[in-house]
């Protein structure tokens, strides 16, 4: 048995139609957010006419975009720094003085992929609206159910970057060097799990820009609800803030899985 | 274990090791499980009456619904697990070091992650009465409208839903079948296996569990799918999550408010029992990989 | 449960690079030989050529007077060893061991029991129902050996079988896979870097370089009896001295004899290091004109320190010499 590649034609076939499969909606969706030509006209002599990029560049500047733009910016930087304040201290001492603690908190971690969204907001309505309707009410109210969702993945990167370093060393060398508990965070593990944190980041900022159910049910508007409330008034433009948003979330998400890969970290793949 | 409580420490001191975690598991109490408590206490009211929402929601209209959304979950995730995985096999075809692998590997890692409005649109975009790819196929001849294609229906929704689940599985797939080790091959040929008896004996027992552990978590995954669903309205408000939101809008026959949180209870039983088996499966694919 | 093998003018390129160049060599039956060398050396192609895993580009492989070149490997009934993670993970050890008998149709019964026997051989009883995963890597190893000579192989294959292993267990598994052998009396191959072990094990040892054979024999002749300078190198130590009259010799530190500083025949120098090594002691000694000798002794007769002023009487005989 040699160890050469084979180039089977079917391999070829397949992994070609997977590529139209997912180009051609894309495509479309370019073309019809991109294209002032309306379908019927559609021919091949107006095929590549009145191309402009102007529906993306006036969709931004209306205000109900920049609102929920601004929104959504805003949670996710609160998101962001929520997650990694929360995980940060908490494996940080796990790792270091409570190793029995750690199975408990991985099945913690995977606990949100067994409440889906939907189920979720049902939960989050008849909780919190009888005890504390103004914290519903608030747009604030979206972060700590942010944070839950992002969980699974955010604590996975950040665990993996801990589990990297030997860090009962580095903790036991600080302590003997004289560094008491915030310093050894702040100027010991925090320099050293950069990429880890950096990818809970990212990772939060994708989880918010494409979140949708539980902002739609508690009727926040976020930019990921900007699409369906402004589907009506301007379809190209809601369609070519789609795109802009899939092209976003796709960057973030590569820009993330090399960043794993280089280090060996968790990739975002689901679960995996 | 410097730190940490051994057998033989006093509770107390047990206690004040655990006590630091107590931020972290009080946020997820608070904001994941205690809704959670809420859905099930709020289905399971009215036990003894003479509709109990738990059973009304999986009998009669809503358990048709259900059976619905189970039967394209399942759907979705039977296709995805095919053409995953072929795709995978392909994928890893092409050797480690090659470009287009990675490049799909990536891509795959993207694909997973999309859905919602933006990738309905996008279907919409090319499949619907006025998409792209409905106006090419009727230049080729076919008519895809008359045909009873609808974007919005069944088999519309099926078709937006691969768009994640085929990545899902190749994401699964692709490590699992790079884990067949040359050796095992090579072993099994030196004790006399061809390779159709190596496939039946050791090559798909052992890709056994990550394939079916794949399917499960695709199930799962189209199971819990709203936002796609909602915005593909018609074929998609037969699904147990856009029926949902028909409860928290107050669209809902007075009486029936417990309905939503049965289903919503049915749901993450549904997702405990799959999610759970992925996890166990997933396990013991870990370690043989090991 | 015996063969003899062949090699015969076998060549293997990968590529530009030559990995067997015109290799041949002749296994007897129960004979247990080892292809010795450094890395890149052509040592594990060369089993994979003979297990079938690798196609000759040239040349042929004849066992029991059959020509297998171009037999799959499936066909061939060989057993082998790899160096590591062999065992099906999803099986346990005795179903493991029981592979080869199960895809020949032994009934399920008496393979469970040849297995269980197979695994007793290699003094595994009472773990036939772990999983690779809950074993050792010699544990592992064992199993692999078992499963290998459950077979009854024409051959046996063993590619650096002890490479992964901790030293101690290496040792310990090295003797086993000897005295199995030996019960089984089945022609073996065996691929290893390390020249104490192929010393311990083989029959006969073939020092391999860059796809060729530099010596075959006994593992005596090629320790005391090396045939170019590579091979004295290789196995065993040696010290590079320039003798009287300009030849460059190797010599090896137990052909060194010290003596007393001003013995008649004798060389002078200094002690520069005196390195205790159980048994033996190598005194390392330099020389006026900077090289280095080193010289066995047994322990308890070492009286030298560092520094010490000595003499050393060279045995050239068994001596080989070497271009640079």
């Amino acid at each position: 048995m040699s160890r050469s590649v084979r180039r089977a034609p079917l391999s070829r076939l397949l992994l070609v139609a997977i590529g139209l499969f997912y180009l051609l909606p894309m495509l479309s969706m370019a073309r019809f957010a991109f294209q002032r030509v309306p379908m019927y006209l559609l021919d091949r002599d107006t095929l590549l006419t009145k191309w402009t990029f102007m529906p993306l560049v006036d969709a931004v500047r209306r205000p109900e975009f920049a609102t929920a733009a601004l929104l959504s910016v805003r949670l996710a930087a609160i998101a962001a720094v929520l997650t990694l304040v929360l995980l940060l201290p908490t494996l940080v001492y796990a790792h270091v003085s409570l190793p029995a603690a750690r199975p408990v908190l991985d099945t913690i971690a995977v606990l949100p992929f067994v409440v889906p969204a939907i189920a979720l907001v049902v939960g989050i309505s008849g909780a919190f609206r009888p005890i504390a309707p103004w914290f519903i009410s608030s747009d604030l109210s979206l972060v700590p159910f942010y944070v839950v969702i992002a969980l699974p993945y955010t604590y996975r990167s950040i665990d993996n970057a801990l589990s990297a370093l030997d860090l009962r060393t580095l903790v036991d060398a600080s302590r003997s060097l004289g560094a008491g508990w915030p310093r050894i965070v702040w100027q010991v593990v925090i320099p050293n799990v950069r990429g880890g944190l950096a990818t809970a980041a990212l990772l939060v900022a994708t989880v918010v820009l494409g979140e949708f159910t539980v902002a739609s049910l508690l009727l926040k508007e976020t930019l990921p609800l900007y699409l369906a409330y402004s589907q009506g008034a301007d379809p190209q433009g809601t369609f070519a803030i789609g795109l802009a948003l899939m092209v976003v979330t796709a960057g973030l998400l590569g820009a993330i899985n090399r960043a794993s890969a280089r280090r060996g970290g968790a990739t975002v793949t689901g679960v995996m | 274990m410097r730190g940490g409580p051994s057998n033989g420490r006093a509770p107390v001191a047990v206690v004040r090791a655990w006590m630091p975690l107590v931020p972290f598991m009080g946020f997820v109490g608070l904001f994941l499980l205690w809704p959670a408590v809420v859905v099930f206490r709020r289905a399971l009211e009215q036990l003894d009456a003479v509709r109990a929402p738990m059973l009304e929601a999986i009998t009669g209209q809503y358990g048709n619904n259900f059976a619905f959304s189970l039967r394209l979950s399942a759907l979705t995730a039977l296709l995805g697990v095919v053409i995953g995985t072929a795709t995978a096999v392909a994928v890893v075809r092409l050797g480690q070091a090659s470009t287009t692998r990675n490049l799909i590997i990536g891509w795959s890692a993207v694909a997973a992650n999309l859905g919602g409005l933006p990738l309905a649109f996008a279907f919409i975009a090319a499949l619907g009465k006025q998409g792209l790819i409905t106006r090419l196929l009727s230049e080729l001849g076919i008519d895809l409208i008359g045909a009873g294609f609808d974007i919005a229906g069944f088999w519309g929704i099926v078709l937006a839903y691969l768009y994640f689940q085929f990545p899902l599985m190749t994401l699964v797939m692709v490590p699992a079948i790079e884990g067949l080790r040359a050796s095992w091959r090579e072993s099994a040929a030196n004790l006399g296996a061809d390779t159709t008896t190596y496939w039946r004996l050791v090559g798909l027992p052992i890709l056994a569990p990550p394939i079916i552990s794949g399917f499960l978590l695709l199930l799962a995954n189209a199971f819990s799918a709203y936002a796609t669903a909602y915005a593909l309205s018609a074929g998609g408000s037969r699904l147990i999550p856009v029926q949902i939101r028909f409860f928290l809008q107050g669209n809902t026959i007075t009486g029936k408010a417990n309905l939503g949180y049965a289903l919503a209870a049915w749901m993450i039983i549904v997702m405990v029992v799959t999610m759970g088996g992925f996890l166990a499966l997933r396990r013991r694919a870990e370690r043989w990989r090991a | 449960m015996s063969g003899r093998l062949e090699f015969r003018e076998v060549v293997k390129c990968f590529g530009a690079t030559v990995a067997l160049d015109r290799f041949g060599l002749m296994l007897a039956d129960g004979e247990l030989i080892s292809l010795l060398g450094p890395s890149g050396c052509g040592k594990t192609t060369a089993l994979r050529v003979a297990a079938g895993f690798e196609r000759p580009d040239d040349g042929a492989v004849i066992l029991g007077g059959a020509d297998i070149t171009l037999i799959p490997p499936h066909r061939r009934n060989m057993g082998m060893v790899f160096q590591q993670y062999s065992l099906f993970p999803h099986l346990t050890a005795r179903d493991n061991v029981a592979f080869g008998l199960r895809v020949r149709g032994v009934s399920a019964a008496e393979r469970a029991a040849r297995a269980t026997e197979a695994l007793a051989r290699v003094r595994l009883t009472g773990l036939e129902d772990r999983y690779a995963h809950q074993m050792s890597g010699g544990q592992q190893q064992r199993v692999a050996l078992a499963r290998a000579l459950a077979i009854s192989p024409e051959l046996l294959l063993l590619d650096e079988p002890l490479s992964a292993l901790d030293a101690a267990v290496r040792e310990e598994l090295r003797e086993e896979i000897r005295r199995v052998q030996r019960e089984a009396g089945v022609a073996t191959i065996f691929v290893t870097h390390d020249q104490s072990e192929a010393i311990g094990i083989s029959d006969r040892i073939c020092v391999m370089r860059e796809g060729r054979i530099e010596q075959v024999g006994s593992p005596r002749d090629v320790y005391l009896a090396p045939a170019n300078a590579f091979v004295a190198r290789f196995v065993g130590s040696t010290y590079e001295w320039t003798a009287p009259g300009g030849r460059r010799l190797l010599v090896r530190p137990e052909d060194v004899t010290v003596c007393a500083p001003d013995a008649a025949d004798a060389l002078r120098g200094t002690v520069a290091a005196v390195l205790f090594g159980g048994v033996t002691t190598v005194v390392r000694v330099e020389l006026p004109d900077g090289s280095q000798l080193g010289a066995t002794v047994l322990s308890r007769d070492a009286r030298v320190r560092v520094g010490d002023a000595v003499g050393l009487r060279v045995d050239t005989t068994r001596a080989v010499e070497t271009a640079l």
